[in-house]
């Protein structure tokens, strides 16, 4: 076979715009380029110097499909540095906003993105042809998360609700009982949904070295607190995540590469990471889900991450009800704080993985320095490691086939291009 | 006494600049006796899956690029060929035409879907409709009601 390279102009059905290169010497793969070239968009620069109360609902702007995320690990790192701590209710509704965050994403991406890859369909579209009640399905589900999102965050996009302490407003008892009756049939639709992609034939593919990496908590299934744990053992604390994960600029993405230091190797943020690593603090549910569709203890399949997020939409609907039900929160809805110059971190649970928030404040309130390092280009370089290997799995003459099948494995990992710097394109070269 | 409208009105678009125009012209519609139409505002096309149940007609106004000077405006009924061409905004590729032929599959889609666009020019934060944009807002909303005959509210007609 000759030398060759194989490039998808557009990869569809992610959220940004980037591409593919592949260049072949033979049966070998010579080089794998997964190319952001969306231009940076310099957030952390717009920060400097405005007041922090801005953050919030700036960093939300970072994205139309995890907002919610940005502003948490904004106003936790700001909190940080401002010494303030948050109410228990203020916490749990805080949670609610992220279920409802990872409900919609999920949702959409599950039905309408990857779903489409195993049954043979180029679109959500061409799928609806035949699978319309699965379609509709996901299309609830998302709306749920969406009408989450609107009733705790004043809009279901780009929230605006959030603040610095708290929250601007509490909802009310009836905007939140409200909700019960669709979360209710969501729950079961999301059980229903799980035990369809889990019936998928997935390929026999496994990454091999990967390294899993996600939030943990000994109390919760992670989304807003805790220490960063690894399939290989170690726990580090959100402290020390710069020293732990380092940033680098590689020429063919205008995001920034991610490896750990002490390893000098790519690992995988998501919700493959966060189930491998928590499946114990999964709702009952979804735990129960997890043993009854034979998920393995330690996951190395990329392709089954659609069964990791089934099984996060069944715990995000479980503890969403829990809450909704529950007495509705009284008193006030932020804490006061007096400006003072600091430092403060946080990361916490995006769809896609864990979002690292850094800021420097000044004694006048203002943001010194902000320092954002999103999941999708934390995981760009595993990645590349993982379509290299997947490559020898399916590399065939038909060009067109290949790059098919190593867009499926791109979307796997549902990558959120816009957030790390938007389309993806897939080259493939035979020299 | 309320009767259950079966059309629906959505304005497509955001706060920032032209983008507002799908917005503007919902808005002089809902001014309108709301009696005789439902009317929407969306952020984004996949928001009309939610209010096409049990619809008969659907209009849609939106921002385009593509079609026309900056302030004309066109309408197109579905399906169209054109519209596949025109610069169409939504997330994860959801654009207004894949949302109209997702909405057909799905069975959902009013009978009648007419389409009216205004060709814009800047979408800036902050920014206010261009003067033509305005213009066409104003004259395209009013097409919309008397092509539907939606009578002005009874007050306002009174004062006429």
């Amino acid at each position: 076979m000759s030398n060759r390279t194989i490039k998808v102009e557009t990869l569809t059905r992610v959220e940004g715009e980037g591409g593919l290169y592949i260049r072949l010497n033979g049966e070998a793969v010579d080089e794998v380029r997964l190319e952001i070239y969306e231009p940076p968009r310099l957030f952390e620069a717009l920060l400097r110097g405005r007041p922090l109360e801005d953050t919030p609902d700036i960093t939300a702007r970072i994205c139309g499909i995890c907002p919610v995320a940005y502003q948490m690990s904004s106003v936790h790192a700001l909190e940080a540095a401002l010494e303030v701590t948050v109410s228990p209710e203020v916490r749990r509704l805080r949670r609610l906003l992220y279920c409802g965050e990872w409900i919609e994403s999920h949702g959409l991406h599950m039905h309408l993105l990857h779903a489409p890859d195993f049954l043979g369909f180029d679109s959500g579209l061409e799928m609806a042809k035949e699978f319309p009640d699965e379609v509709n399905r996901g299309l609830r589900l998302k709306k749920h998360g969406n009408q989450l999102v609107d009733m705790l965050g004043g809009r279901a996009i780009h929230p605006i609700n959030v603040c610095v302490g708290g929250f601007y407003r509490l909802p009310k008892r009836k905007e939140l009982q409200n909700l019960i009756s669709d979360f209710e049939w969501g729950l079961n639709a999301a059980v229903e949904t799980t035990r369809w992609v889990a019936s998928f034939e997935f390929p026999d593919f496994e990454s091999t070295d990967c390294e899993y990496i996600s939030l943990s908590h000994p109390d919760e299934y992670p989304m807003n607190a805790g220490v960063m744990k690894t399939s290989s053992g170690d726990l580090i604390e959100v402290g020390n995540y710069e020293a732990e994960f380092e940033e680098r600029q590689v020429p063919h993405s205008t995001a920034l590469h991610a490896i750990r230091n002490s390893t000098g190797r790519p690992y995988l943020l998501g919700p493959l990471s966060r189930v491998n690593l928590n499946r114990d603090k999964l709702s009952s549910t979804a735990r129960k889900l997890a043993d009854e569709v034979k998920l393995e203890p330690l996951c190395r399949n990329p392709h089954k991450s659609i069964i990791a997020r089934g099984l996060e939409i069944i715990h995000a609907y479980e503890e969403a009800l829990m809450i909704l039900r529950d007495e509705p929160p009284k008193g006030k809805s932020r804490e006061s704080y007096e400006y003072r110059a600091g430092e403060g971190m946080s990361a916490t649970e995006a769809p896609r993985g864990t979002l690292f928030h850094r800021y420097i404040v000044d004694d006048d309130g203002k943001i010194v320095e902000a320092c954002i390092i999103p999941p999708t280009s934390q995981n760009q370089a595993q990645i590349e490691a993982d379509l290299k290997q997947w490559i020898s799995h399916v590399i065939s003459n038909d060009e067109q086939e290949t790059a098919r099948k190593c867009e499926n494995l791109v979307r796997a990992y549902d990558p959120c291009i816009s957030c790390s710097t938007h389309f993806l394109n897939v080259k493939i070269e035979r020299t | 006494m309320k009767h259950h409208s079966q059309i629906l009105i959505t304005g497509i678009g955001s706060p920032h600049g032209d983008d507002q125009v799908g917005w503007e012209i919902a808005k002089q519609i809902q001014n309108r006796d709301s009696d005789f139409v439902d009317v929407h505002l969306a952020r984004t096309p996949d928001d009309l899956l939610d209010w096409m149940e049990g619809m008969k007609q659907l209009v849609i106004c939106d921002a385009c690029q593509g079609a026309g000077d900056v302030g004309s405006y066109h309408h197109w009924e579905w399906p169209s060929d054109q519209l596949e061409t025109m610069k169409w905004s939504g997330t994860h590729n959801i654009s207004l035409p894949t949302v109209l032929a997702l909405a057909e599959e799905l069975g959902r889609l009013p009978t009648s879907v007419r389409i009216w666009g205004v060709e814009i020019e800047q979408t800036q934060a902050g920014r206010s409709l261009s003067e033509s944009v305005e213009a066409a807002a104003v004259v395209v909303a009013e097409t919309i009601c008397q092509a539907l005959s939606i009578p002005r509210k009874k007050a306002e007609s009174h004062h006429a």
